[in-house]
């Protein structure tokens, strides 16, 4: 057995015929940060979908801490340890703050009976805490945003997949989400893969990098050996 | 039309009302979450008439009563849960297979029953205090269509407080929202839609047992029962709790009402009406699905 968390071996994927993913090699170590970058259309949130299983694989292998994930049903994902914090936050509109919140610990599966949303949640995001009895819908972009992870973060994962946490989010609050996000990763010795088009922020705190083109990882490194910079070109049109 | 006379067809309108919405819940929950329309859902109601047939043999009066009530749920919950796993959840995403699938399983319930207890309708002997009836002044109430409000209500009351108030409610709203982030934060959504259909057809099934006090169990006795329950399910808003239970009450005061002016085949005639009519002015429903859904 590997000591990489999430390892994927020729992962395929696609819509209808048309694949998007072509044979994906790539193994992240655990509590590693990796970004993973690339232009609009190159795979990279559907690679986290066929991760997450919500989006099935045409081929390949997907591994969790050595366990072949490939077969399992999203839910059953959830429960080994895969946290998922999707593009447009996907917040219940008709839950609660709180209610999502408890949604959460759905992925601690039959160990959710008794179990309460841990305090550190509303540690990393005290606004939660302000808005816990409002609905999920009438919150703000970056509410939702800090709500999202923390949903992610109740199911207490191993492996936490964030797809694009900055998008439409003013600044003030994406310093507060890296800070957050540092802390949980520290605190909680999570690995995250993060897509992220907005490249300051994510240099910031991962540690390694994978740039995507047409399906396929092109390029990989460490975030320390390369400067943002450089694999720009690998972002912008 | 004197006050005493409208008292009791409001009254009565509230009871038909009230075997409506039992009838009702079911079909409302599973579209709502599956958006599956079940043909067979009437055979629940049938199914729930012979079993408290079957208990008030075994144990009579009062006591077969109270307990026909949770072996007719239990037993139409089993057949739904068993109809689920066979039939609906292979068919998912076509819906009109499942409706072709669903409806042969109405046939096959149907005949069935027929083999069984024969085609004539078997008669529920109720115990006497529900043969009763409450007098004030001019105004009669059947002791039996009280008993059906109470039932009624009780139902009500504990899905809301199951869908509100506890962790397979929490789960049920957040599938019903959003599917594929419900699977993500680890929430079965296969189990949880099991776990609505049954309790759909088990309610349809107290809804049988209901109606086995008002007259004869017949092998047909769904098929009355199921279009005013669809037309209850479509002027509600196809999925809605408070909206089913708002165009049960409409329906039922509404065919009541009917009949205190005009004969009953005239009445259901003026009931189709009304709810074409509500639909051309409200084609969302009393509750709209994209706003609200299984939250109220």
């Amino acid at each position: 057995m590997s000591a990489d968390l999430l390892e994927l071996r020729g992962l395929s994927s696609g819509y209808e015929g048309s694949r998007v993913l072509w044979d994906i090699d790539l193994a992240v170590a655990g509590q590693d940060i990796l970004a993973l970058i690339g232009r609009n259309g190159v795979g990279k949130t559907t690679l986290l979908k066929t991760i997450v299983g919500v989006q099935a694989a045409s081929g390949g292998q997907i591994l969790l801490g050595g366990q072949d994930m490939t077969a399992l049903p999203s839910h059953r994902r959830a429960r080994a340890g895969i946290g998922y914090v999707p593009q447009g936050r996907h917040i219940f509109p008709h839950l609660s703050v709180a209610e999502n919140l408890d949604a959460g610990l759905s992925a601690c599966g039959t160990r959710t009976r008794g179990r309460r949303v841990p305090d550190y949640i509303f540690d990393l995001f005290p606004k939660l805490h302000e808005v816990r009895d409002r609905k999920g819908g009438f919150l703000s972009g970056g509410e939702q945003q800090q709500l999202a992870i923390g949903r992610a973060l109740a199911g207490a994962p191993r492996l936490l997949l964030l797809d694009e946490p900055t998008e439409g989010i003013q600044p003030n609050v994406v310093d507060q989400i890296e800070q957050a996000l540092r802390h949980a990763a520290r605190e909680l010795s999570l690995t995250i893969v993060v897509v992220e088009q907005y490249l300051e922020f994510v240099w910031r705190f991962a540690n390694r990098f994978a740039a995507m083109r047409d399906g396929r990882i092109v390029k990989e490194g460490k975030t320390s050996e390369s400067k943002a910079s450089d694999v720009a070109a690998f972002v912008s049109i | 039309m004197d006050a005493a006379l409208l008292l009791n067809q409001l009254f009565n309108g509230i009871s038909v009302a009230s075997i409506y919405l039992l009838a009702a819940l079911g079909l409302a929950l599973s579209f709502g979450l599956m958006r599956v329309i079940n043909m067979a859902h009437g055979e629940m109601l049938m199914l729930g008439g012979y079993l408290a047939y079957l208990t008030l043999i075994w144990v009579p009066g009062a006591p077969g009563i109270l307990l026909a009530i949770p072996v007719a749920f239990v037993g139409a919950a089993a057949m739904g849960a068993l109809i689920q796993l066979s039939l609906i959840r292979r068919l998912m995403n076509r819906p009109l297979d499942t409706l072709l699938a669903t409806w042969g399983v109405s046939l096959i319930l149907q005949q069935a029953a027929r083999d069984i207890f024969g085609a004539i309708g078997v008669e529920v002997r109720a115990p006497d205090w529900l043969n009763d009836s409450l007098q004030f002044g001019a105004v009669v109430i059947p002791s039996a269509r009280l008993f059906i409000i109470l039932v009624t209500i009780l139902v009500l009351g504990a899905l809301a407080l199951l869908i509100r108030r506890t962790r397979i409610g929490l789960t049920v709203r957040a599938v019903n929202q959003d599917r594929m982030m419900a699977g993500a934060t680890g929430i079965d959504a296969g189990r949880v839609d099991l776990v609505v259909f049954a309790l759909g057809t088990g309610i349809a099934g107290l809804a049988g047992v209901v109606l086995a006090l008002l007259g004869p169990v017949t092998p047909s006795v769904g098929q009355s029962y199921i279009v005013p329950a669809f037309l209850v399910v479509i002027m509600g808003g196809l999925g809605s709790v408070l909206g089913t239970t708002v165009a049960a009450l409409l329906l039922g005061l509404f065919s009541a009402l009917a009949q205190t002016v005009v004969d009953v085949s005239a009445a259901q005639m003026l009931l189709l009406l009304f709810v074409i009519i509500f639909i051309q002015v409200r084609p969302q429903g009393v509750i709209s699905i994209r706003s609200r859904a299984l939250d109220e």
